[in-house]
């Protein structure tokens, strides 16, 4: 079903592609976290505003409007992403019945996923702009999940309006109309449009490392506590969650969902394994920052036990992700 | 090891006339050899290979696509195949006389490699089946009648290449606003080409900039009127005269940070082109082998159709892209070939 996982197929150029993806991430989380600590975080809103506002906006635009809208595609991402999730809040409930102090937030950062700050510059820097497009259904599909479900188990009221009225999703929806629409720009207007696409795109990319500082802007922060809850929401996140990717994955194969025939044209055989590839490596991401939020109430830093599972997925994330990494193109782009 | 003859000039030269001198060592020799041959027990002669004369007609020099012809047909059993190279050397007028003046008498198959070539053969050769390869477009070019029958004697391998999926592919690293399409004007296969991606253009969402050249002293003010309309990337067709100047043309491209995007793999090593999209040359002519065999087992030319390769082939230049700035996805390369 998957190609052996053989360490030593891996070429050269292989290992230069993924460092040159990851080390840069890596490095610019570092200075975010550095920010934060010289800034004292005053600055978080504001960051967060130009993010979720323009740039974030623009990248989803980038993204989807030269990506030809496929349901196909939309349902194995979003599906995949939502039976990720589904598992481990599953998982999640059943160590809170043994746990107290796992309820609320610690379960939505043992569950839910970093997928904008951290998923979407990987996935870009990794698979191009198909990964883009995958990331951002998952992204979407992440934040549906939490302004319903995620948000009724941190003990607060659903903010699926608050969904509705994010940016992104309005990007992403015009994206894909300009990506299917039939309007063709009148020649006289095309060098016109090609420009302003040229500002989206320029605007969007930048907003990749801003994305990556905001991860690491609140991290120096963080209220250090090495607790078994941390622990072991940490073990169900960053191991968890690519064990249950790899069953969905699996699932999908066996059903046909995920077609494995390669024919001449390369490009759907390369589309389903980019797909897989952003579940797998959406799923091993660090705990999402919107629990860090959820568990302050609103406010940047949240409290020691959030704090400590946010830590400690962010520290086996440097692992799993690197291993995650190495699996998907030893055993998925085999 | 195959066989090989190489031969410049249009017609083969005579051998010339064995010596009379020494006849009656000869006689001796010849009756000593027949005793020994009478007083050994006769072999079998199912296992004796049937000699093949084979007339590579080439426009500019051999490719992988020879190698994979003669690797392929060498290591068929039950042949002993012997090659004759004839190669224009990029020379039009050249090509044409090889072709008039060829004996065919003394071959059992013309192999022809190119649009060109395979044309000039079809024209003119009718008593001997004719193997044609990395003709791009065999139907529009007057090669073959059809896909599944050429109603001549040719058949052979088609380096067609989908458009559409070439488009799709280039997708994955870069968004494409101006393309150039760079071409010999004289040369007539290029031409279906530019029409493909004419169609192409409303669906992917670029602008064609039409970039022929008359003769190599023209390059230099096509690439000026590419560069200064700043396209983003340049495609080049299975052109052989774009190939012998693409070290001129990529050179120029990759200065100005514009993606040359070829269909000839070699491009991407040889003149570090960016990226190739189309088929190996190797397996072309492998496929081309196939259907020289099909035809030695007796099938006329025409009851073989012509055959395409299976996958297309992504070639990647690693250092151009470092120029370019263009971010390499994981999953193109683990379907490219990857030249550092």
């Amino acid at each position: 079903m998957f190609a052996a996982f053989d360490l030593s197929t891996l070429t050269a150029t292989e290992v230069l592609l993924m460092s040159r993806a990851f080390l840069p991430a890596a490095m610019i989380v570092g200075i975010g976290a550095l920010l934060g600590r010289w800034d004292a975080c005053r600055h978080q809103r504001t960051l967060m505003k130009l993010i979720d506002y323009i740039f974030l906006p623009c990248l989803a635009f980038y993204a989807l409007h030269r990506h030809p809208l496929e349901l196909g595609e939309i349902w194995q991402i979003c599906s995949g992403v939502t039976l990720v999730i589904l598992a481990g809040v599953l998982v999640g409930l059943l160590f809170a019945a043994r746990r107290p102090g796992w309820r609320g937030s610690n379960l939505v950062a043992a569950a839910f996923m970093s997928s904008g700050t951290l998923l979407l510059p990987l996935a870009y820097a990794l698979f191009g702009s198909e990964g883009l497009a995958k990331a951002f259904y998952f992204h979407l599909t992440v934040l549906f999940w939490y302004s319903t479900l995620g948000t009724l188990l941190g003990e607060r009221r659903p903010t699926f309006r608050r969904f509705l009225a994010t940016p992104a999703l309005h990007a992403t929806i015009i994206g894909l109309f300009a990506a299917t629409s039939p309007i063709q720009v009148p020649e006289n207007l095309q060098e016109f449009a090609w420009l302003t696409e040229k500002g989206i795109e320029i605007t969007g990319l930048g907003a990749l490392p801003l994305l990556l500082i905001n991860f690491g802007y609140p991290l120096a922060h963080l209220r250090l506590k090495f607790s078994a809850a941390g622990l072991s929401g940490a073990l169900l996140r960053v191991v968890g969650g690519p064990l249950f990717a790899l069953a969905v994955i699996y699932c999908y194969r066996k059903l046909g969902w995920f077609s494995l025939t390669r024919g001449y044209e390369l490009l759907p055989y390369i589309d389903e394994r980019t797909s897989e590839a952003v579940l797998l490596l959406g799923a091993a991401m660090p705990s999402s920052h919107y629990a860090l939020r959820l568990g302050a109430g609103g406010e940047v830093v949240a409290d020691e036990v959030d704090a400590a599972t946010l830590f400690m997925t962010l520290m086996g994330g440097v692992f799993s992700v690197i291993l995650v990494i190495l699996f998907i193109d030893l055993s998925i782009f085999d | 090891m195959p066989e090989v003859t190489r031969n410049t000039s249009p017609s083969p030269t005579p051998l010339p006339p064995p010596s009379r001198g020494g006849g009656i060592v000869f006689l001796l020799l010849a009756c000593c050899a027949f005793f020994l041959a009478a007083s050994l027990p006769v072999r079998a002669t199912a296992g004796e290979k049937r000699p093949v004369e084979v007339a590579m007609i080439l426009f500019r020099g051999e490719t992988p696509s020879e190698k994979g012809f003669r690797d392929t047909l060498s290591a068929a059993p039950g042949y002993r195949v012997h090659f004759t190279v004839f190669d224009a050397n990029q020379d039009k007028e050249k090509l044409r006389r090889i072709v008039k003046e060829l004996d065919t008498s003394r071959f059992d198959l013309i192999y022809t490699f190119g649009t060109m070539a395979s044309q000039f053969a079809v024209q003119r050769i009718k008593d001997r089946p004719i193997i044609f390869n990395v003709v791009q477009r065999p139907i529009e070019a007057g090669v073959a009648k059809s896909w599944d029958s050429s109603g001549n004697n040719a058949t052979g391998a088609s380096n067609i290449v989908s458009m559409e999926s070439a488009f799709r592919t280039l997708a994955l690293v870069m968004n494409i606003r101006k393309l150039g399409f760079i071409y010999y004007e004289k040369d007539p296969a290029p031409l279906y080409q530019k029409v493909d991606i004419e169609k192409a253009q409303a669906k992917f969402g670029f602008r064609m900039i039409d970039a022929p050249v008359r003769d190599r002293a023209a390059i230099p003010a096509v690439l000026k009127k590419l560069v200064s309309a700043k396209v983003d990337a340049v495609m080049f067709p299975s052109d052989s005269f774009v190939k012998a100047n693409a070290d001129l043309i990529v050179r120029t491209l990759n200065r100005h940070k514009i993606a040359s995007i070829v269909i000839i793999p070699e491009m991407v090593k040889e003149n570090g082109a960016f990226m190739s999209l189309g088929p190996e040359y190797y397996q072309l002519g492998q496929l081309a082998a196939q259907s020289a065999l099909e035809v030695l087992g007796g099938k006329k030319p025409s009851e073989v159709p012509i055959k395409t390769v299976q996958n297309l082939h992504i070639g990647v230049n690693l250092k151009t892209a470092d120029k370019l700035g263009v971010n390499l996805p994981l999953q193109l390369l683990s379907l490219s070939t990857v030249i550092r």
